[in-house]
């Protein structure tokens, strides 16, 4: 299996591909114990966190990852920090934030357990 | 809330207010009015609009009035009499609300005492715990030492208090009966001191609300109070003079200053009497921009402080002439007063430091436009900036849920180390196994506003593994480091920092908390594992290095905390994970721009964590499950262990702590 490192790049890469092209589809990557903790509002599971980003107030949105680092957790989940910069809509102005993922393995792919994102100004 | 339109008349018109001794008004009562809703009506507006012509719309939405300053060292106090008339006229308008929150608790200093010392007395073995033989002493005694006037001392309230007694009399009897302090009675010596009415409005509203009954005293007071308001508001200007508030003859004739000059105890009860003028945030704003504390011989602003709480949005302030001498005499509006748009300290100590301190102010109030009178920002740039604000995901106020103040005190204790001890820092918190990484990110988006220039980034490139630049497998091992040692050498190459204090800046963070089950247990006793907590923390710290100009930097830094090993740190940093970017203030809840929360979480939280813990405590569930358990039983400790009795059985393992007794 692929090292955790490329684990979790490619995980970024596919998440936030889908995010920006068709969010509702992003069901697929949460489980019932998963945990969303969006702008300080959490949500649990995965109906619940796609119904949350769903609901987000902008259609278009792009996400610019500048920074990804991942560490190993426990029984093979992966710890992923992640920086960068969010453009929605019309909006010119980019904003940062800063996005926490904990990735757990089930049965040969991974799901995940938490998410926890929060805009951070600049 | 409709309010009716039309004014109903508040007092008599045609007469000429009854003036008491040095213009204090007398309020008299004229009918109240009384929207659908039965609410007694404050209307400002109206009430301005109806009782001046041509000096300007009192409720229009835009200040016409600069406010104080602009250089000239504040506003005057005054007007003509005709305008004071009108400003009396409003004020007693206002008052025909008859705030009824206010009643019980508003008095002044000087209408109450609190008596210490009957606890230890020979009377506290009395049925009523001695209160009544302690109030007959306080009566007796007052009275002869009145000899002259051999008048009755009498206390007209008393409230038993833990140890204390608080009593409520006439400011005239009250200051007879402080004389009384260090008397001996039963047995014990009594300390008797004057009793801030404000913190008894604060801290025990509910109770005093209950117990509390009228005096006509406190009436009284609350009327002279108002009245002495009403001919320092400038209706025009809206602004609400508060200066040289210890030359004032009317409230030197309430004895409110006991021979001292001080504000301390008169401001707050004036706030309170303003408090209950406004039915809303929105009609203080309408009504009071600017106000000036000017020439109040003040050292620092804590005397002060109520200002704030009473008028979060003020424009325009005024503390000319004080004895302020640096930036910490303002640490009691810390954070606080941020809409202020131009703010004046001509004649103050601090003035010289202003360039030194110049950017710091700047920071603390995002709004201000003039300092001094001189212009320090441009509406543009405060336009760029309120946009700058605005978001379209709204801003939430962090989401701390701690268990058991492991993630506060490791925060509390992580940023005091980190800046001043970091190899002690890594005995109390990092063992063999505690890994650490390091990212840089370069291209992190500002606001041009914010281009402060960015230090190198020399000291921590080397140690930056972000997986999008570097892409060779060695170097992503090798900058990943594992145990305290290895993160010792990586902590000694890093310059030195300082963060700023989390207790008295606690707007300059962004930290969140949240239970995260299923770490490894580092006992082995739990195959599924035990619980931490992660926190992701946002913040700013500066950089000490040679250079004389000030370096700072942004952080995200995300924690993982779980229980630590046998024979080493009872918690322990399991992921230490920090990214560095160039330096911009953290975005501010849209919700709360005031007061950001500080990261201890709010009282309620706090209450529903002690719960939890308790549950914890009883059923050997994890703190998830019994706050999930408690959310179902509405925060009901009994009715929840009732709940898990019931249901023990049917809960999966992981609901319980691993190694716990059931």
């Amino acid at each position: 299996m692929a090292n955790f490192q490329d684990v979790a790049k490619q995980f970024t890469e596919f998440y936030y591909n889908q995010f920006d092209q068709d969010r509702t589809q992003l069901a697929a990557l949460y489980r019932e114990n998963s945990m969303l903790t969006f702008e300080s509002a959490s949500v649990a599971g995965a109906p619940g966190i796609v119904e949350k980003l769903t609901s987000l107030p902008f259609k278009q949105v792009k996400h610019q990852v500048a920074t990804l680092d991942a560490q190993p957790s426990v029984d093979g989940a992966i710890l992923i920090l992640v920086t960068g910069a969010l453009l929605v809509d019309e909006e010119q102005r980019p904003m940062n934030y800063s996005q926490v993922f904990q990735l757990r393995p089930d049965g040969g792919s991974y799901y995940i357990f938490n998410d926890i994102f929060k805009l951070v100004f600049g | 809330m409709l309010k009716r339109s039309s004014a109903a008349p508040r007092g008599s018109r045609n007469t000429s207010p009854s003036v008491r001794g040095g213009g204090i008004q007398k309020r008299r009562a004229g009918p109240a009015r009384v929207d659908k809703d039965g609410d007694l009506v404050m209307d400002p507006v109206a009430a301005g609009g109806e009782r001046k012509s041509g000096r300007g719309q009192l409720g229009g939405q835009k200040s016409r009035a600069r406010g104080p300053g602009r250089g000239s060292g504040g506003p005057s106090r005054g007007g003509n009499a005709g305008i004071i008339k009108a400003q009396q006229a409003i004020i007693r308008g206002l008052g025909a609300k008859q705030a009824n929150v206010l009643e019980s608790h508003v008095t002044t200093g000087g209408t109450m005492a609190r008596v210490d010392g009957l606890s230890s007395s020979k009377a506290a073995s009395n049925p009523d715990g001695g209160v009544e033989s302690l109030l007959a002493f306080l009566e007796r005694k007052a009275s002869g030492l009145d000899a002259k006037s051999n008048r009755a001392i009498k206390i007209k309230k008393s409230l038993k208090k833990g140890d204390s007694v608080i009593i409520t009399a006439s400011p005239e009897d009250i200051a007879e009966i402080q004389k009384l302090d260090n008397f001996m009675f039963a047995g014990t010596t009594l300390t008797i001191q004057p009793y801030d009415p404000s913190s008894l409005a604060r801290s025990d509203k509910s109770e005093d609300k209950k117990k509390a009954q009228v005096s006509p005293s406190a009436q009284e007071t609350k009327e002279r109070l108002r009245g002495i308001l009403a001919t320092r508001y400038d209706a025009a200007l809206k602004l609400l003079d508060l200066s040289a508030l210890a030359q004032d003859e009317g409230l030197k004739q309430m004895g409110v200053f006991d021979g001292s000059t001080t504000t301390s105890k008169i401001f707050p009860a004036l706030m309170v009497v303003c408090d209950g003028l406004f039915k809303t945030r929105q009609e203080k704003r309408d009504a009071i921009v600017s106000v000036t504390l000017a020439d109040n011989n003040l050292a620092d602003v804590s005397d002060v402080a109520a200002l704030a709480q009473t008028f979060p949005d003020l424009k325009n302030l005024d503390l000319s002439r004080n004895r302020l001498e640096q930036l910490s005499s303002l640490d009691a509006w810390r954070s606080k007063l941020r809409h202020l748009s131009n703010l004046v300290l001509i004649g103050n100590p601090i003035e010289s430091q202003l360039p030194t301190i110049k950017t710091e102010i700047m920071r603390r109030y995002p709004y201000l436009e003039v300092l001094n009178g001189v212009q320090i920002r441009t509406p543009d740039e405060i336009a760029a900036a309120v946009e700058a604000a605005k978001s379209p995901i709204p801003i939430a106020t962090p989401d701390f849920r701690d268990v058991g103040q492991v993630g506060e005190n490791f925060i509390r204790q992580f940023v005091v180390l980190y800046d001043n001890d970091r190899p002690q820092l890594l005995a109390t918190f990092y063992d063999m196994q505690s890994v650490l990484s390091i990212s840089v990110n370069m291209q992190a988006p500002r606001n041009p506003k914010n281009s402060v220039p960015i230090p190198p980034w020399a000291s921590y490139t080397k140690h930056s593994r972000n997986l999008v630049k570097i892409n060779n497998l060695p170097t992503q091992m090798s900058r990943m480091h594992r145990g305290s040692q290895a993160i010792q050498s990586v902590w000694a190459t890093l310059p030195a920092t300082r963060h700023p204090d989390l207790q008295s800046q606690p707007e300059k963070y962004l930290i969140e908390c949240h239970p995260l089950p299923g770490l490894a247990d580092p006992n082995n006793q739990s195959i599924r594992g035990v619980d931490g907590l992660i926190v992701t923390m946002h913040g700013e710290f500066e950089e000490q290095n040679d250079s004389t100009e000030q370096a700072l930097r942004s952080f995200s830094r995300t924690f993982v905390l779980g229980p630590g090993a046998p024979g080493g740190p009872p918690i322990r940093v399991v992921s230490d994970m920090m990214v560095l970017r160039a330096w911009g203030p953290l975005a501010l809840p849209r919700s709360s721009p005031i007061a950001p929360e500080t990261p201890q979480g709010n009282p309620e939280q706090q209450k529903q964590q002690a719960i939890a813990m308790q549950l914890v405590e009883r059923t050997g569930m994890t703190p998830n499950y019994a706050m999930l358990c408690l959310t179902e039983t509405g925060w009901d400790l009994e009715q929840a262990f009732i709940a898990f009795t019931a249901n023990k059985d049917k809960l999966p393992p992981d609901a319980f702590i691993a190694g716990a007794t059931r």
